[in-house]
Protein backbone atom coordinates (compact mmCIF):
# COMPACT_ATOMS: atom_id res chain seq x y z
CA UNK A 1 0.00 0.00 0.00
CA UNK A 2 1.39 3.42 -0.91
CA UNK A 3 1.58 6.11 1.64
CA UNK A 4 1.49 9.79 0.72
CA UNK A 5 5.25 9.94 1.25
CA UNK A 6 5.78 7.04 -1.12
CA UNK A 7 3.65 8.72 -3.74
CA UNK A 8 5.66 11.92 -3.44
CA UNK A 9 8.96 10.08 -3.78
CA UNK A 10 7.62 8.12 -6.76
CA UNK A 11 6.45 11.36 -8.40
CA UNK A 12 9.90 12.83 -7.87
CA UNK A 13 11.58 9.74 -9.30
CA UNK A 14 9.19 9.74 -12.24
CA UNK A 15 9.91 13.39 -12.98
CA UNK A 16 13.64 12.65 -12.96
CA UNK A 17 13.15 9.69 -15.26
CA UNK A 18 10.88 11.76 -17.51
CA UNK A 19 13.76 14.14 -17.94
CA UNK A 20 15.86 11.32 -19.34
CA UNK A 21 12.97 10.19 -21.52
CA UNK A 22 12.74 13.67 -22.94
CA UNK A 23 16.29 13.27 -24.24
CA UNK A 24 15.42 10.39 -26.56
CA UNK A 25 14.82 11.00 -30.27
CA UNK A 26 11.25 12.17 -30.85
CA UNK A 27 10.04 9.14 -32.81
CA UNK A 28 11.44 6.73 -30.29
CA UNK A 29 10.02 8.77 -27.42
CA UNK A 30 6.55 8.78 -28.99
CA UNK A 31 6.63 5.03 -29.43
CA UNK A 32 8.21 3.80 -26.20
CA UNK A 33 8.42 6.51 -23.54
CA UNK A 34 5.13 5.54 -21.94
CA UNK A 35 6.09 1.88 -21.76
CA UNK A 36 9.49 2.73 -20.37
CA UNK A 37 7.93 4.87 -17.70
CA UNK A 38 5.62 2.02 -16.69
CA UNK A 39 8.60 -0.32 -16.42
CA UNK A 40 10.51 2.28 -14.46
CA UNK A 41 7.64 2.61 -12.00
CA UNK A 42 7.49 -1.16 -11.63
CA UNK A 43 11.21 -1.28 -10.98
CA UNK A 44 10.97 1.55 -8.51
CA UNK A 45 8.16 -0.10 -6.57
CA UNK A 46 9.94 -3.43 -6.58
CA UNK A 47 13.09 -1.84 -5.29
CA UNK A 48 11.19 -0.05 -2.59
CA UNK A 49 9.35 -3.18 -1.51
CA UNK A 50 12.47 -5.30 -1.57
CA UNK A 51 14.88 -2.98 0.18
CA UNK A 52 12.57 -0.53 1.87
CA UNK A 53 14.08 2.38 -0.01
CA UNK A 54 15.86 3.55 -3.16
CA UNK A 55 19.61 3.40 -3.12
CA UNK A 56 22.27 5.11 -5.14
CA UNK A 57 22.94 1.85 -6.97
CA UNK A 58 19.41 1.87 -8.37
CA UNK A 59 19.80 5.37 -9.74
CA UNK A 60 23.25 4.67 -11.10
CA UNK A 61 21.92 1.68 -12.98
CA UNK A 62 18.93 3.61 -14.30
CA UNK A 63 21.04 6.58 -15.40
CA UNK A 64 23.69 4.36 -17.02
CA UNK A 65 20.96 2.46 -18.82
CA UNK A 66 19.22 5.64 -19.98
CA UNK A 67 22.38 7.39 -21.13
CA UNK A 68 23.61 4.32 -23.02
CA UNK A 69 20.22 3.79 -24.59
CA UNK A 70 19.82 7.45 -25.57
CA UNK A 71 23.22 7.38 -27.20
CA UNK A 72 22.35 4.13 -28.98
CA UNK A 73 19.08 5.50 -30.31
CA UNK A 74 20.71 8.66 -31.58
CA UNK A 75 23.38 6.58 -33.25
CA UNK A 76 20.70 4.47 -34.94
CA UNK A 77 18.78 7.56 -35.95
CA UNK A 78 21.93 9.24 -37.18
CA UNK A 79 22.97 6.25 -39.24
CA UNK A 80 19.56 5.82 -40.88
CA UNK A 81 18.78 9.52 -41.26
CA UNK A 82 22.20 10.53 -42.45
CA UNK A 83 22.29 7.72 -44.96
CA UNK A 84 18.77 8.51 -46.12
CA UNK A 85 19.45 12.21 -46.28
CA UNK A 86 22.75 11.63 -47.99
CA UNK A 87 21.15 9.47 -50.67
CA UNK A 88 18.18 11.80 -51.18
CA UNK A 89 20.39 14.89 -50.98
CA UNK A 90 22.86 13.47 -53.46
CA UNK A 91 20.10 12.51 -55.90
CA UNK A 92 18.55 15.98 -55.65
CA UNK A 93 21.93 17.67 -55.96
CA UNK A 94 22.83 15.63 -59.04
CA UNK A 95 19.43 16.28 -60.61
CA UNK A 96 19.63 20.01 -59.88
CA UNK A 97 23.14 20.12 -61.20
CA UNK A 98 22.25 18.29 -64.41
CA UNK A 99 19.19 20.45 -65.03
CA UNK A 100 21.05 23.61 -64.14
CA UNK A 101 23.97 22.54 -66.24
CA UNK A 102 21.77 22.10 -69.29
CA UNK A 103 19.94 25.36 -68.72
CA UNK A 104 23.15 27.24 -68.04
CA UNK A 105 24.78 25.72 -71.09
CA UNK A 106 21.91 26.81 -73.25
CA UNK A 107 21.91 30.26 -71.69
CA UNK A 108 25.63 30.72 -72.09
CA UNK A 109 25.31 29.75 -75.68
CA UNK A 110 22.42 32.06 -76.42
CA UNK A 111 23.69 34.92 -74.30
CA UNK A 112 27.20 34.86 -75.66
CA UNK A 113 26.05 34.50 -79.20
CA UNK A 114 23.87 37.49 -78.64
CA UNK A 115 26.77 39.49 -77.24
CA UNK A 116 29.09 38.25 -79.95
CA UNK A 117 26.71 39.26 -82.64
CA UNK A 118 25.76 42.57 -81.14
CA UNK A 119 28.69 44.40 -82.59
CA UNK A 120 28.59 42.66 -85.92
CA UNK A 121 25.00 42.34 -86.94
CA UNK A 122 21.97 44.48 -87.23
CA UNK A 123 19.07 43.59 -85.03
CA UNK A 124 16.97 42.03 -87.71
CA UNK A 125 19.55 39.32 -88.20
CA UNK A 126 20.01 38.39 -84.58
CA UNK A 127 17.38 35.73 -84.41
CA UNK A 128 18.86 33.77 -87.21
CA UNK A 129 22.42 34.51 -86.34
CA UNK A 130 23.17 31.60 -84.04
CA UNK A 131 22.36 29.09 -86.64
CA UNK A 132 23.99 31.01 -89.42
CA UNK A 133 27.05 31.57 -87.30
CA UNK A 134 27.65 27.87 -86.94
CA UNK A 135 26.75 26.97 -90.46
CA UNK A 136 28.94 29.73 -91.80
CA UNK A 137 31.86 28.23 -90.00
CA UNK A 138 30.92 24.71 -90.84
CA UNK A 139 30.70 25.33 -94.52
CA UNK A 140 33.63 26.17 -96.68
CA UNK A 141 32.66 29.79 -96.77
CA UNK A 142 35.96 30.52 -95.10
CA UNK A 143 37.63 29.61 -98.31
CA UNK A 144 35.87 32.51 -99.94
CA UNK A 145 36.72 34.76 -97.06
CA UNK A 146 40.35 34.07 -97.50
CA UNK A 147 40.30 34.17 -101.23
CA UNK A 148 38.84 37.61 -101.16
CA UNK A 149 40.99 38.93 -98.41
CA UNK A 150 43.90 41.16 -99.39
CA UNK A 151 46.55 39.67 -97.15
CA UNK A 152 48.47 36.51 -97.76
CA UNK A 153 49.19 34.30 -94.85
CA UNK A 154 52.58 33.11 -95.95
CA UNK A 155 53.76 34.55 -92.71
CA UNK A 156 55.51 33.41 -89.60
CA UNK A 157 53.61 33.11 -86.37
CA UNK A 158 54.89 36.48 -85.17
CA UNK A 159 53.91 38.08 -88.43
CA UNK A 160 50.46 36.56 -88.12
CA UNK A 161 50.05 38.02 -84.68
CA UNK A 162 51.32 41.33 -85.93
CA UNK A 163 48.80 41.14 -88.73
CA UNK A 164 46.06 40.33 -86.27
CA UNK A 165 46.92 43.42 -84.32
CA UNK A 166 46.49 45.60 -87.32
CA UNK A 167 43.39 43.87 -88.61
CA UNK A 168 41.35 43.43 -85.48
CA UNK A 169 37.94 44.98 -85.73
CA UNK A 170 37.99 45.69 -89.40
CA UNK A 171 35.11 44.61 -91.48
CA UNK A 172 35.25 41.95 -94.07
CA UNK A 173 31.97 43.32 -95.24
CA UNK A 174 30.08 41.25 -97.68
CA UNK A 175 32.74 38.63 -98.19
CA UNK A 176 30.55 36.30 -96.20
CA UNK A 177 28.46 36.61 -99.27
CA UNK A 178 26.19 33.97 -100.65
CA UNK A 179 24.13 34.43 -97.55
CA UNK A 180 21.94 37.39 -98.16
CA UNK A 181 21.69 37.96 -94.44
CA UNK A 182 25.38 38.17 -93.98
CA UNK A 183 25.90 41.18 -96.15
CA UNK A 184 25.88 43.69 -93.35
CA UNK A 185 27.81 41.66 -90.87
CA UNK A 186 31.10 42.68 -89.47
CA UNK A 187 32.69 39.34 -89.25
CA UNK A 188 35.38 38.61 -86.68
CA UNK A 189 38.71 38.36 -88.39
CA UNK A 190 39.88 34.96 -89.42
CA UNK A 191 43.45 35.01 -90.42
CA UNK A 192 44.23 31.51 -91.40
CA UNK A 193 42.51 28.31 -92.15
CA UNK A 194 44.05 24.90 -91.86
CA UNK A 195 42.97 21.78 -93.63
CA UNK A 196 43.95 18.29 -92.61
CA UNK A 197 44.52 15.56 -95.14
CA UNK A 198 46.17 12.25 -94.28
CA UNK A 199 47.73 13.64 -91.14
CA UNK A 200 49.19 16.53 -93.06
CA UNK A 201 48.08 20.03 -92.28
CA UNK A 202 47.76 22.63 -94.96
CA UNK A 203 47.25 26.28 -94.43
CA UNK A 204 44.94 27.90 -96.90
CA UNK A 205 46.53 30.97 -98.35
CA UNK A 206 44.82 34.15 -99.42
CA UNK A 207 45.41 33.09 -102.99
CA UNK A 208 43.64 29.79 -102.35
CA UNK A 209 46.84 27.72 -102.36
CA UNK A 210 47.52 25.17 -99.66
CA UNK A 211 50.81 25.18 -97.80
CA UNK A 212 52.07 22.24 -95.75
CA UNK A 213 52.44 23.46 -92.19
CA UNK A 214 52.56 20.10 -90.41
CA UNK A 215 55.89 20.85 -88.82
CA UNK A 216 54.43 24.02 -87.35
CA UNK A 217 51.28 22.48 -85.92
CA UNK A 218 51.01 21.33 -82.40
CA UNK A 219 51.03 17.60 -81.82
CA UNK A 220 47.62 17.54 -80.15
CA UNK A 221 46.12 19.11 -83.21
CA UNK A 222 47.89 16.67 -85.50
CA UNK A 223 46.39 13.70 -83.74
CA UNK A 224 42.94 15.17 -83.83
CA UNK A 225 40.32 14.03 -86.25
CA UNK A 226 39.07 17.47 -87.10
CA UNK A 227 39.41 18.53 -90.68
CA UNK A 228 39.97 22.17 -90.00
CA UNK A 229 41.92 24.15 -87.49
CA UNK A 230 41.23 27.78 -88.13
CA UNK A 231 43.02 30.54 -86.39
CA UNK A 232 40.33 32.97 -85.44
CA UNK A 233 40.95 36.40 -84.12
CA UNK A 234 38.14 38.29 -82.59
CA UNK A 235 37.58 41.59 -80.97
CA UNK A 236 35.01 42.20 -78.27
CA UNK A 237 34.54 38.51 -77.68
CA UNK A 238 35.44 36.74 -74.50
CA UNK A 239 36.58 33.22 -74.17
CA UNK A 240 33.07 31.84 -73.78
CA UNK A 241 31.91 33.39 -76.97
CA UNK A 242 34.72 31.71 -78.79
CA UNK A 243 34.13 28.51 -76.90
CA UNK A 244 30.55 28.56 -78.09
CA UNK A 245 31.65 27.58 -81.52
CA UNK A 246 35.14 26.26 -81.20
CA UNK A 247 37.39 24.46 -78.84
CA UNK A 248 40.17 26.84 -77.99
CA UNK A 249 43.69 25.49 -78.14
CA UNK A 250 45.58 28.63 -77.49
CA UNK A 251 44.89 32.20 -76.56
CA UNK A 252 47.02 34.88 -78.16
CA UNK A 253 47.44 38.05 -76.18
CA UNK A 254 47.35 41.05 -78.47
CA UNK A 255 47.56 44.76 -77.99
CA UNK A 256 44.88 46.83 -76.34
CA UNK A 257 43.33 43.86 -74.60
CA UNK A 258 42.50 42.10 -77.81
CA UNK A 259 42.89 38.38 -78.01
CA UNK A 260 43.31 35.83 -80.72
CA UNK A 261 42.35 32.22 -80.36
CA UNK A 262 43.76 29.16 -82.01
CA UNK A 263 40.76 26.92 -82.29
CA UNK A 264 39.17 23.95 -83.91
CA UNK A 265 35.52 23.32 -84.61
CA UNK A 266 33.50 21.12 -82.37
CA UNK A 267 32.44 17.83 -83.88
CA UNK A 268 28.93 18.94 -82.99
CA UNK A 269 28.97 21.36 -85.85
CA UNK A 270 29.78 18.59 -88.21
CA UNK A 271 26.96 16.40 -87.04
CA UNK A 272 24.28 18.49 -85.53
CA UNK A 273 23.66 21.38 -87.78
CA UNK A 274 19.93 20.93 -87.85
CA UNK A 275 19.59 19.76 -84.31
CA UNK A 276 20.62 23.03 -82.87
CA UNK A 277 18.29 23.16 -79.90
CA UNK A 278 18.72 19.53 -78.96
CA UNK A 279 22.45 19.81 -79.05
CA UNK A 280 22.65 22.82 -76.74
CA UNK A 281 23.62 20.79 -73.69
CA UNK A 282 26.30 19.16 -75.74
CA UNK A 283 27.78 22.52 -76.57
CA UNK A 284 27.56 23.37 -72.91
CA UNK A 285 29.49 20.26 -72.04
CA UNK A 286 32.17 21.14 -74.56
CA UNK A 287 32.40 24.65 -73.20
CA UNK A 288 32.94 23.40 -69.67
CA UNK A 289 35.38 20.79 -70.89
CA UNK A 290 37.24 23.41 -72.77
CA UNK A 291 37.47 25.56 -69.68
CA UNK A 292 39.31 22.79 -67.89
CA UNK A 293 42.19 23.28 -70.26
CA UNK A 294 44.48 25.29 -68.06
CA UNK A 295 46.08 27.00 -70.98
CA UNK A 296 43.28 29.48 -71.40
CA UNK A 297 41.92 29.31 -67.93
CA UNK A 298 41.39 32.68 -66.37
CA UNK A 299 39.74 33.68 -63.14
CA UNK A 300 37.57 36.12 -65.04
CA UNK A 301 36.11 33.32 -67.13
CA UNK A 302 35.85 31.07 -64.14
CA UNK A 303 33.88 33.61 -62.11
CA UNK A 304 31.76 34.40 -65.12
CA UNK A 305 30.81 30.74 -65.32
CA UNK A 306 30.23 30.43 -61.55
CA UNK A 307 28.16 33.61 -61.54
CA UNK A 308 25.99 32.36 -64.38
CA UNK A 309 25.68 28.99 -62.73
CA UNK A 310 24.64 30.50 -59.40
CA UNK A 311 22.11 32.70 -61.15
CA UNK A 312 20.43 29.58 -62.42
CA UNK A 313 20.88 27.15 -59.56
CA UNK A 314 19.92 29.43 -56.69
CA UNK A 315 16.40 30.11 -58.01
CA UNK A 316 16.05 26.39 -58.72
CA UNK A 317 17.07 25.49 -55.18
CA UNK A 318 14.71 28.13 -53.78
CA UNK A 319 11.87 26.66 -55.83
CA UNK A 320 12.68 23.15 -54.60
CA UNK A 321 12.74 24.26 -50.97
CA UNK A 322 9.56 26.26 -51.42
CA UNK A 323 7.84 23.18 -52.81
CA UNK A 324 9.11 21.05 -49.96
CA UNK A 325 7.97 23.63 -47.42
CA UNK A 326 4.59 23.81 -49.10
CA UNK A 327 4.23 20.04 -49.07
CA UNK A 328 5.25 19.78 -45.43
CA UNK A 329 2.96 22.52 -44.29
CA UNK A 330 -0.16 21.65 -46.21
CA UNK A 331 -0.03 17.94 -46.63
CA UNK A 332 -2.57 15.95 -44.72
CA UNK A 333 -1.39 14.93 -41.29
CA UNK A 334 -1.37 11.16 -40.80
CA UNK A 335 -4.06 9.89 -38.51
CA UNK A 336 -2.86 8.37 -35.27
CA UNK A 337 -3.13 4.66 -35.26
CA UNK A 338 -5.38 3.48 -32.45
CA UNK A 339 -4.24 0.47 -30.61
CA UNK A 340 -6.89 -2.14 -30.05
CA UNK A 341 -7.12 -3.22 -26.49
CA UNK B 1 14.36 -5.14 -43.49
CA UNK B 2 16.34 -6.40 -46.41
CA UNK B 3 16.64 -10.09 -47.16
CA UNK B 4 20.37 -9.73 -47.04
CA UNK B 5 20.28 -8.38 -43.53
CA UNK B 6 17.83 -11.05 -42.50
CA UNK B 7 20.09 -13.72 -43.88
CA UNK B 8 23.20 -12.34 -42.26
CA UNK B 9 21.49 -12.08 -38.91
CA UNK B 10 20.15 -15.57 -39.14
CA UNK B 11 23.68 -16.73 -39.66
CA UNK B 12 25.14 -14.67 -36.85
CA UNK B 13 24.66 -15.47 -33.16
CA UNK B 14 22.09 -13.32 -31.41
CA UNK B 15 23.10 -10.78 -28.80
CA UNK B 16 22.47 -11.96 -25.23
CA UNK B 17 19.66 -9.43 -24.74
CA UNK B 18 17.86 -10.44 -27.92
CA UNK B 19 18.35 -14.13 -27.21
CA UNK B 20 16.96 -13.94 -23.70
CA UNK B 21 14.04 -11.78 -24.78
CA UNK B 22 13.18 -14.32 -27.47
CA UNK B 23 13.54 -17.05 -24.91
CA UNK B 24 11.25 -15.32 -22.46
CA UNK B 25 8.62 -14.75 -25.14
CA UNK B 26 8.96 -18.35 -26.28
CA UNK B 27 7.07 -19.40 -23.20
CA UNK B 28 4.24 -16.90 -23.33
CA UNK B 29 3.28 -13.37 -24.30
CA UNK B 30 4.68 -10.81 -21.91
CA UNK B 31 4.87 -7.10 -21.28
CA UNK B 32 8.07 -5.15 -20.79
CA UNK B 33 8.52 -5.54 -17.06
CA UNK B 34 7.72 -9.25 -17.23
CA UNK B 35 10.28 -9.72 -19.98
CA UNK B 36 12.84 -7.87 -17.91
CA UNK B 37 12.26 -10.10 -14.89
CA UNK B 38 12.21 -13.28 -16.95
CA UNK B 39 15.45 -12.38 -18.68
CA UNK B 40 17.10 -11.72 -15.35
CA UNK B 41 15.84 -15.03 -14.03
CA UNK B 42 16.73 -17.08 -17.10
CA UNK B 43 20.22 -15.64 -17.27
CA UNK B 44 20.67 -16.10 -13.54
CA UNK B 45 21.17 -12.38 -13.15
CA UNK B 46 23.92 -12.18 -15.76
CA UNK B 47 21.81 -10.24 -18.22
CA UNK B 48 20.16 -7.32 -16.53
CA UNK B 49 18.09 -5.07 -18.74
CA UNK B 50 17.16 -1.53 -17.79
CA UNK B 51 14.08 0.09 -19.38
CA UNK B 52 16.24 1.79 -22.01
CA UNK B 53 18.11 -1.34 -23.05
CA UNK B 54 14.94 -3.38 -22.96
CA UNK B 55 12.92 -1.13 -25.23
CA UNK B 56 15.91 -0.51 -27.46
CA UNK B 57 16.07 -4.26 -28.03
CA UNK B 58 12.29 -4.51 -28.38
CA UNK B 59 12.29 -1.77 -30.99
CA UNK B 60 15.04 -3.50 -32.91
CA UNK B 61 13.24 -6.82 -32.74
CA UNK B 62 9.96 -5.25 -33.82
CA UNK B 63 11.72 -3.64 -36.74
CA UNK B 64 13.23 -6.96 -37.69
CA UNK B 65 9.86 -8.66 -37.22
CA UNK B 66 11.19 -11.12 -34.66
CA UNK B 67 8.45 -10.15 -32.25
CA UNK B 68 5.09 -8.45 -32.63
CA UNK B 69 2.80 -6.51 -30.40
CA UNK B 70 -0.17 -8.45 -29.13
CA UNK B 71 -3.54 -6.93 -29.88
CA UNK B 72 -5.53 -9.05 -27.47
CA UNK B 73 -4.43 -8.68 -23.88
CA UNK B 74 -3.82 -11.97 -22.08
CA UNK B 75 -5.65 -10.88 -18.98
CA UNK B 76 -7.28 -7.46 -19.36
CA UNK B 77 -8.79 -7.38 -15.90
CA UNK B 78 -5.57 -8.10 -14.10
CA UNK B 79 -3.33 -5.52 -15.63
CA UNK B 80 -2.62 -1.90 -16.45
CA UNK B 81 -4.34 -1.36 -19.77
CA UNK B 82 -1.53 0.83 -21.03
CA UNK B 83 0.90 -2.04 -20.98
CA UNK B 84 1.85 -3.50 -24.30
CA UNK B 85 2.36 -7.22 -24.68
CA UNK B 86 4.69 -8.84 -27.09
CA UNK B 87 4.82 -12.26 -28.71
CA UNK B 88 7.19 -14.16 -30.95
CA UNK B 89 6.57 -14.10 -34.67
CA UNK B 90 7.21 -17.07 -36.91
CA UNK B 91 10.54 -15.57 -37.83
CA UNK B 92 11.32 -15.04 -34.14
CA UNK B 93 10.48 -18.65 -33.41
CA UNK B 94 12.73 -19.83 -36.23
CA UNK B 95 15.50 -17.58 -35.03
CA UNK B 96 15.21 -18.79 -31.46
CA UNK B 97 15.09 -22.38 -32.57
CA UNK B 98 18.15 -21.86 -34.79
CA UNK B 99 20.02 -20.28 -31.89
CA UNK B 100 19.09 -23.10 -29.52
CA UNK B 101 20.20 -25.56 -32.15
CA UNK B 102 23.46 -23.71 -32.40
CA UNK B 103 23.97 -24.07 -28.65
CA UNK B 104 23.03 -27.74 -28.83
CA UNK B 105 25.49 -28.32 -31.65
CA UNK B 106 28.22 -26.47 -29.81
CA UNK B 107 27.54 -28.53 -26.71
CA UNK B 108 27.66 -31.72 -28.76
CA UNK B 109 31.00 -30.71 -30.24
CA UNK B 110 32.31 -29.85 -26.80
CA UNK B 111 31.25 -33.25 -25.51
CA UNK B 112 32.83 -35.06 -28.45
CA UNK B 113 36.03 -33.12 -27.97
CA UNK B 114 35.98 -33.91 -24.29
CA UNK B 115 35.73 -30.28 -23.39
CA UNK B 116 34.07 -29.38 -20.17
CA UNK B 117 33.32 -26.09 -18.63
CA UNK B 118 35.50 -25.10 -15.78
CA UNK B 119 33.03 -23.26 -13.64
CA UNK B 120 35.63 -22.08 -11.22
CA UNK B 121 37.53 -20.22 -13.90
CA UNK B 122 34.57 -19.51 -16.13
CA UNK B 123 36.62 -20.69 -19.09
CA UNK B 124 36.69 -23.71 -21.34
CA UNK B 125 39.34 -26.23 -20.42
CA UNK B 126 40.47 -29.70 -21.47
CA UNK B 127 39.95 -32.49 -18.99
Amino acid sequence: MNTGQDDASLRKAVSIYKFFLSLYPRKYKDAYAEQMLIVFKDLYREQKEKYGGIGVKFWLEIIADAVGSIFQQYMNKLTIDVLKKFLIGTSIAISVFVIAFFIVSAMIWLFNTFIATKGFATKRYLSSFSHKYSSVIKNDIFNDVFRQAKKCNQLTREEQIQLCRSEVGKTIGDVLLEEELAKDWYWPHDLSFVKKENNTFYKLGWDGELKDISSDVRQDILTDKQSYVPLILQRNCNYFQIANICEVYETLQLDKGNKGYLVRLYPAFEEMEFKFVISLPFYGFLIFKSLLNSQHFSWGNFFFMIFTFINITVPLIIVIFALRFYKRKFREKPKLKKRSR
Amino acid sequence: MSKLKMFSEQEAPLTPAVFYILLSLGIKERHGYEIMKQVQEDSKGKVKLGPGTLYGSIKKMLDEKLIAEVNERPDPLMDDERRRYYKLTELGKKMLSAELQRFADALEIAKRSKLSISFSLGKLAYV
